[in-house]
């Protein structure tokens, strides 16, 4: 077991002048005492359409969405059917993940119509007791012209200390179509190492959206290559982040071929001394002519000891591009603070508002509209302070804390 | 003694001195317009009484309801009456004006002892308030300012007025960008919301808002300090000579006054 956080400790020491890995540095959610986990027999039911990884193990949900298979990896494995994709490690964390992973989903869309529009529901949950380090893979295919919408929560709000890596896999046909979504919501001891690698066939349409609400340390890693023309991703993310917690976003979309757009929008609000890196890297390949890309990155710092690392980053090899970047980082803005408080709004309430009406820009990439109301839930709640009655809170969610014990979960079931 | 009293006012925005020792009465009923050429302090004082941080004053006092006013944060302000219409109103997405007005009202009323207003008793003030400025729009879901006209944006000024119902109402230029249609409903809205007990002070370029809304008195703010006060026909008066006359007889020295 030790030989695993050995390993882990080396690779951040090895990666410390990579230029995409020098920030990341989780070693104090590292320890020797860590457990690898085990199998969980659940007390309770697995929501009927929650498809759980507890404890770095699958446990089906009853339903899923029509045209949509689902599997664990380890029974895709027996199958045979995971192909070279397993073996295509991009980074070192990548290769030990796929060295010592546990379990994963297993997921193919292969229906072409999703009238009813429901999302596949998918949930990475840490119930062990304990230091947990877990490796977690999964493959998300989306067949040619098919298209499929998955929600997905990482939870785990106790105490104790975890280390997760977790690597998901997406292979998007031609003229596929996917809307990803994932809520992370961690406890302060915790450390997330995600990654999300993104494969694009022509025509293929990728909308992804990365809510970091809470998480002692969180990096979100994430690579799309867009192997065909005509490929639009667009990629989202918000970050809200206090105490000593820190998020690392970073995000490559490489322009392969000619005509593809690509949009990322982060936004991020630090309170206390929260730290949060943003690392964006658009790559235009010599050939890939046509190209329409922007990355805009936006912070909000709340006190003199939260910061910020953003690194907006370009590299264009044709001139026939249109790219923007830009990334502010500031406090709230004075004029719109002072026009609420001229019709008497107080000062804390005024920044409340303003606070939920900078992350609302990302609230409004969510496609689903279920899932766009449970995130402005979240996020009002979120900076209302999780636990705090929602009697004095101006927000107005659709559904309301329940007093002061109100737990702040992601619960997707309720969607 | 005045609704509101200003006494020897300087004040500025960084470095450059903007007032330079304005004095102004204004008491309840009373409309007084403002008037005056370009950058030469209208908006401060504006801005000013309502509390906008971005200007300091460095001289002088402004006494409302008795009380000087200068150390009391601006929502305190708002909650004792006093109400700003913004030249150039503040676009707020992801605010939506419900939320925005909902939270304003029921300040205010915390701040005056009053218990917060339901849901179905606030949403019914709206559709009432919206008829003061003809609102035909949807408010509900649509964002503070957002994407909305000129026209629109002044508009929702006047219907935050009706919906507070302050009892000094300060209104910065609430003209501009407005058509002749538009000029009409708003300064339409702005008369109905007269009565004895408030007062309105209208910050204008242009004489022809106060064919509307017909003033009590005219002050003229020049380089800092109010240099004329006269009756609403002083306002035809620029009309028709423009600013030159004032600053002759100001050149050829003593007061206009």
């Amino acid at each position: 077991m030790n030989e695993l956080v050995r390993q882990l400790s080396a690779i951040r020491v090895a990666q410390r002048k990579n230029e995409v890995w020098r920030h990341v540095d989780f070693s104090d959610y590292l320890t020797d005492d860590m457990q690898l986990p085990q199998p969980t027999v659940l007390a309770d039911a697995v929501p009927s359409e929650q498809h759980s990884l507890i404890d770095g193990h699958y446990h089906p949900a009853t339903h899923r969405p029509s045209g949509v298979d689902i599997i664990s990896m380890g029974e895709a494995r027996a199958k045979g059917l995971i192909g070279t994709e397993a073996s295509s490690a991009t980074n070192p964390y990548d290769q030990l993940n796929a060295e010592h992973y546990t379990d994963g989903f297993f997921v193919r869309a292969h229906g072409t119509s999703l009238s009813d529009g429901a999302p596949l529901y998918l949930r990475t949950e840490g119930r062990q007791r304990g230091a947990t380090l877990t490796h977690t893979r999964s493959i998300v295919r989306v067949e040619e012209g098919c298209q499929l919408s998955i929600v997905r929560s990482d939870e785990g709000m106790d105490e104790n200390t975890g280390f997760a890596s977790d690597v998901t896999e997406f292979y998007l046909g031609r003229n596929a179509s996917l809307a990803y979504y994932e809520m992370q919501n961690l406890g302060s001891r915790k450390a997330l190492l995600s990654q999300l690698h993104v494969h694009m066939e022509e025509g293929a349409t990728l909308q992804m959206g990365i809510f970091t609400l809470n998480g002692g340390y969180v990096r979100n890693h994430c690579e799309v290559h867009m192997h065909g023309e005509h490929c639009n991703c667009h990629i989202a993310g918000l970050y809200l982040m206090d105490r000593k917690q820190q998020t690392d976003d970073y995000v490559f979309v490489d322009h392969q071929c000619p005509n593809c757009t690509s949009r990322e929008v982060f936004k991020g609000i630090m309170d206390d001394m929260a730290h949060a890196v943003f690392h964006g890297h658009v790559r235009v390949d010599e050939g890939a002519v046509g190209t329409n890309a922007s990355q805009s990155n936006k912070n909000i710092l709340l006190t003199d000891k939260a910061g910020v690392h953003a690194q907006p980053f370009l590299e264009i090899y044709n001139d026939d591009v249109m790219c923007s970047h830009g990334t502010t980082t500031g406090q709230l803005d004075e004029q719109a603070m002072f026009y609420l408080r001229s019709r008497g709004i107080s000062e804390r309430t005024a920044r409340t508002l303003l606070l939920y009406a900078f992350c609302d820009e990302v609230i409004q990439t969510v496609s689903l509209p279920k899932l766009r109301t449970r995130m402005s839930d979240l996020v009002k709640k979120r900076l209302h302070g999780e636990l705090t009655p929602c009697a004095d809170c101006v927000l107005h969610c659709s559904t309301p804390c329940n007093g002061p014990d109100a737990n702040f979960r992601i619960d997707t079931s309720v969607l | 003694m005045a609704l509101l009293s200003i006494r020897n006012l300087h004040a500025s925005i960084g470095d450059k001195e903007i007032l330079r020792g304005v004095n102004l009465d204004v008491n309840r009923g009373e409309v007084h317009s403002i008037m005056g050429p370009n950058g030469n302090g209208k908006s401060t004082l504006a801005g000013i009484i309502a509390g906008n941080p971005k200007y300091t004053v460095t001289q002088g006092e402004i006494i409302y309801k008795d009380k000087n006013i200068l150390d009391m944060p601006v929502d305190v302000r708002a909650a004792e009456g006093i109400f700003l219409g913004f030249q150039y109103p503040v676009e707020i997405p992801g605010v939506s004006i419900t939320n925005f007005m909902k939270a304003a009202v029921d300040e205010q009323r915390k701040y005056r002892g009053l218990d917060p207003l339901s849901s179905a008793e606030f949403l019914r003030l709206m559709e009432e308030k919206k008829k003061v400025v003809e609102m035909t729009t949807n408010l509900v879901g649509r964002s503070v300012n957002e994407g909305f006209s000129g026209g629109e944006k002044k508009k929702n000024e006047i219907f935050q007025m009706a919906m507070l119902e302050p009892t000094l109402a300060i209104l910065d230029e609430t003209d501009s960008g407005l058509d002749i249609d538009a000029l009409r409903i708003v300064a339409g809205g702005v008369n109905r919301l007269r009565s004895d007990s408030n007062a309105t002070i209208v910050i204008t370029h242009y004489q022809r808002l106060l064919d509307y809304i017909v003033p009590d008195f005219v002050h003229i703010l020049y380089e800092g300090k109010i240099v004329k006060t006269g009756p609403k026909e002083l306002a035809l008066d620029l009309e028709e000579r423009g600013y030159e006359w004032i600053k002759e007889e100001l050149a050829a020295g003593g007061s206009v006054r």
